[in-house]
């Protein structure tokens, strides 16, 4: 629509762009920090060592013996550890 | 200078989630633990901008917080949506266990992964997208089709919860519970208050005395 006003049209805040783009870069590292946390969590076990490095995902390795040469396994929820 | 910063902000967090992948963080399991921060992050912020966007068309703000304010971070946080969505897909994609492929991430419905449930959170970050599309050209568009698509942001905020809900290996742990609930309960409360809000200000503004 041609000569249609923008109804957007704003009052500039950078202090508000600026605080919610940071806010959202330490939520991100924060989640991270937290399921770093929970994977050692629930890897360590009772020795207290570190998590193993196939906890994440492991149906590549369940497919059966029988399957054709560079088949792979539907990856599901229930496969991935936490 | 939004879009300039989400560019920003988005190239320098998928460089640190390929320095991750190519420095073997904690032992091959960071891509999948990148890709959760992501995801959680970008729920958070679509919740947060859905939100805010209920509160700026509530226009009833008692002292809290000025209209201008909650606008600009009602669109700076729909901005950053699609960037986090994005640094979730990029460390999907350099996940050596699941093996995403650059389509397999941006089409619906072909990831090997869930297909189905994954797929609605790919039409969910397309569908976001198209909402900020249709505000930057708001001045383009008829206002009636605008407003229409802004309306169908809670049909996507629910697409995406569904997927964050069905794919997420979190959604069995109590904080995440407690996550989804807080969030969709605040909503919910959120546009009661809007509905009620704006009944009661159409109301009070045909009433003598009302300035």
């Amino acid at each position: 629509m041609p000569g249609h006003k923008n109804p957007f049209r704003r009052e500039k805040r950078p202090a508000v762009t600026v605080l919610a783009a940071a806010s959202s870069v330490v939520l991100f590292l924060a989640t991270w920090g937290v399921v770093w946390a929970s994977n050692r969590e629930v890897g360590a076990g009772d020795d207290g060592g570190p998590p193993p490095p196939t906890a994440t995902f492991t149906a590549a390795a369940s497919a059966s013996p029988g399957d054709s040469p560079g088949a792979t396994a539907t990856p599901t929820r229930s496969s991935r550890a936490s | 200078m939004s879009w300039k910063l989400t560019v920003a902000l988005t190239g320098v967090l998928c460089a640190l989630v390929a320095w991750a992948r190519s420095a073997d963080v904690e032992g091959g399991t960071a891509m999948w633990d990148l890709s959760r921060a992501g995801g959680f992050t970008a729920y958070v912020l679509a919740w947060a901008a859905v939100f805010t966007g209920v509160g700026v068309d509530t226009r009833f703000h008692p002292g809290v917080v000025s209209q201008t304010v909650l606008y600009e971070a009602h669109r700076m946080l729909a901005t950053l949506v699609p960037g986090f969505a994005l640094v979730h897909a990029f460390a999907l994609l350099l996940d050596p266990w699941v093996g995403f492929s650059v389509w397999e991430v941006l089409v619906p419905f072909v990831a090997p992964f869930e297909r189905w449930w994954t797929g609605l959170g790919v039409l969910a970050l397309w569908a976001f997208v198209a909402v900020l599309v249709s505000t930057w050209g708001a001045g383009l568009i008829p206002f009636k089709v605008w407003r229409l698509l802004h309306y169908a942001t809670y049909l996507v905020f629910a697409l995406g919860l569904l997927h964050a809900i069905m794919t997420g290996s979190d959604t069995e742990h109590w904080p995440t519970h407690l996550l989804y609930s807080a969030t969709v309960g605040a909503l919910l409360g959120a546009v009661f208050v809007r509905l009620i809000a704006n009944r009661w200000i159409a109301e009070n503004r045909k009433a003598p005395g009302y300035h």
